[in-house]
């Protein structure tokens, strides 16, 4: 391009100051952007935010890209297959605004050093696949008083809201055990707590033969581009209003919710929560064991029930 | 293309049922075939266009045809997704095509990367299976919608304005885009360009400012100089995004997607579905746009333009002050 001077801040970010005002965008300009995680969410929302202006990110990933991730990743080209993925991200945001900066990390950060990290932040925006470290990056931001962003798609279903340091909790909405990351990784890996994430057929459109291998270990989360991309766009909408001040954000309880490909502004299920916290009280004990096997001959009629659904309406 | 410069750990380049293989935890093998088959035509690769194209390819459409006579510039970079340090002052359809290639290197594309008048527009149609007209000239996208609504193929509406946006498909016998925005039926595209530049029409978008969060100095330009409306990036891409998931419902069918009378109706703080002519603010502000258009050309309207012209500079005035304060 032949131009003299490369274009400032201003001018890239010129059609955002009709929505916010100088004052505004120079805050989202300032804020530290903490992603932790290589999960399509966190590289979709690290894009967004580039893009509309905000100047510091940390990311955190060790996973390079494979095929698989072309579905919905958007720094995802053939070239770049291989490659580190928060690197190949880090470039790219660079190439949207010069002026970035970005932290890269390599490895993810032991349970015990997190806290080192989220002091360096102002937003903090969990993006691992795995659940039980999950809710410790959201312990952890509660702990040093900072603000999490919750974005969870699956299939064609997803979550967005905010926890702040005033907020709800995320183990009091889903209805999360309070354990250390030993014994929640134990519980993620039992049968019945995937037995309870039926919500995935129900609401989330996953088809059972990939259910099954999902509960067998065997398959990731499935994901489509357009609802990954759409929870990832209403959670940078969220970190947008936190950060410029400008309107009241989403704030847990209440959330976006994305449920068979349609989206709106509810909260957390009440139900959901309750169910999970009773069925932890019955069965997460000692004393709970012995029903194990009549609940998995529920969850076993209840799957068949929905193959056959499926199956009838392809 | 990139395949024989780099290969995989000198892998064979990865398959389709590789790349989308997260895909098929949702679509059975038929419907992802049926993406793999579709055609879609994007008349206009900005921002929205241009987000909706790679949407698609990530889902696995496998033919595009791509027409865009704009390049980037440097204002483009707070939302659109292949503007880049090093893409800026390139065609824009030129560019998202060559990172669909990298997506996907079995999609068939087709590239126009200069104008197109309506006639040969109208001729691509007749290929395809969806078409978007997502250009930023809104009285030549009409045209197209129109052409789309003859030639029996589905059209997608996505039109964002600030944080705000409508979603929706049109489909040949339903209503038409006129319908759902409350633009006068004009027969030309000159007649209608020259309306959305008359003042007397851009008054009627209001809520611009009401609801799609404009600040008063943006709606000014637009009002007084044709200033171009705010972007940001969340909200086209909420758009956007919305707007791909209805055509992947349509060319899937595993759900019902959104057609119209039915629209997505999305704002900073409510995403839902209404109804045309239901009980809605929009209806309000379509039958005004409809009906003061009628009366504007008939003798009252050199008096109600004088009437218009004092509401604006209060509203201006009002809203101006609001904002200050806050």
């Amino acid at each position: 391009m032949t131009m003299d001077a490369k274009p400032g801040y201003t001018t890239l970010f010129n059609r955002n100051y009709g929505i916010f005002s100088a004052a505004q965008q120079e805050r989202i300009r300032r804020t530290r952007i903490l992603i932790v995680g290589d999960s399509s969410v966190g590289e979709t929302l690290a894009v967004l935010l580039a893009r509309s202006g905000c100047g510091h990110f940390i990311l955190i990933g060790q996973d390079a890209y494979e095929p698989a991730d072309m579905n919905r990743q958007p720094c995802c080209l053939a070239d770049v297959l291989g490659r580190s993925k928060v690197s190949v991200i880090a470039e790219v945001l660079k190439s949207i605004n010069p002026e970035i900066s970005v932290d890269v990390s390599r490895t993810l950060p032991p349970p015990v050093a997190l806290d080192a990290w989220m002091s360096r932040a102002d937003i903090v925006i969990p993006a691992v696949d795995d659940l039980a470290y999950s809710v410790l990056l959201f312990r952890a931001a509660r702990q040093n008083g900072k603000t999490a962003v919750l974005c969870m798609p699956s299939g064609v279903m997803g979550w967005v809201s905010v926890f702040t340091p005033e907020s709800r909790t995320l183990e009091d909405c889903f209805g999360i055990p309070d354990l250390d990351y030993e014994g929640l990784t134990d519980v993620v890996r039992t049968p019945e707590f995937k037995c309870a994430q039926y919500h995935y057929i129900t609401t989330g459109g996953w088809r059972m033969d990939w259910y099954r291998e999902y509960f067998r270990g065997e398959r990731p989360l499935a994901q489509i581009c357009a609802v990954a991309w759409l929870a990832a766009s209403l959670a940078a909408l969220e970190t947008l209003k936190i950060v410029s001040g400008k309107r009241p954000f989403v704030c847990a309880p209440r959330c976006w919710s994305i449920q068979e490909a349609e989206v709106s502004l509810t909260r957390f299920s009440r139900l959901a929560e309750y169910h999970r916290k009773l069925g932890w009280l019955i069965f997460g004990g000692r004393r709970g064991r012995p029903l194990h096997r009549w609940t998995g001959l529920f969850w076993s009629r209840f799957f068949r029930y929905w193959q056959e659904r499926q199956r009838r309406s392809e | 293309m990139a395949r024989e410069e780099k290969p995989l750990h000198g892998m064979t380049p990865p398959s389709y049922e590789d790349l989308f293989a997260r895909n098929y935890g949702i679509f059975s093998e038929a419907r992802q075939e049926k993406l793999r088959r579709a055609s879609v035509l994007i008349v206009g690769c900005g921002g929205i266009g241009g987000t909706v194209a790679i949407i698609l390819a990530r889902s696995g459409v496998g033919r595009f045809v791509l027409v865009d006579f704009d390049r980037y510039e440097p204002t483009n970079m707070n939302r659109q997704i292949a503007c880049f340090a090093d893409t800026l002052g390139r065609n824009k359809a030129l560019v998202i095509g060559e990172q669909i290639e990298k997506i996907n290197p079995e999609a068939v594309i087709e590239v126009h990367d200069r104008f197109l008048d309506h006639a040969r527009i109208a001729s691509l149609i007749s290929g395809v299976d969806v078409v978007f007209p997502a250009a930023d000239d809104f009285a030549f996208s009409i045209l197209v919608f129109r052409d789309a609504q003859k030639l029996g193929r589905m059209a997608l509406l996505a039109v964002p304005s600030g944080t705000w946006a409508n979603v929706c498909l049109i489909s040949p016998g339903g209503p038409s885009v006129e319908d759902l925005e409350g633009v006068p039926r004009l027969g030309t595209y000159e007649a209608l360009k020259r309306m959305f530049e008359t003042r007397k029409y851009k008054l009627g978008t209001y809520d611009f400012p009401l609801r799609a969060d404009w600040r008063m100095e943006a709606y000014r330009a637009f009002i007084e100089d044709d200033g171009r409306p705010p972007q940001i990036c969340p909200s086209v891409w909420i758009c956007a995004s919305l707007a791909a998931l209805e055509v992947v419902k349509h060319l899937t069918g595993q759900w019902k997607p959104v057609v119209a009378p039915r629209y997505w109706m999305i704002t900073r703080n409510r995403i839902r579905v209404q109804r045309v002519n239901g009980p809605y603010v929009q209806t309000l502000l379509v039958w005004q746009r409809r009906l003061l258009w009628r009366v504007f050309q008939t003798r009252l309207g050199p008096g109600l333009e004088g009437l218009q012209n004092l509401w604006w500079r209060i509203f201006l005035r009002l809203r101006k002050n609001r904002q200050d304060s806050a």
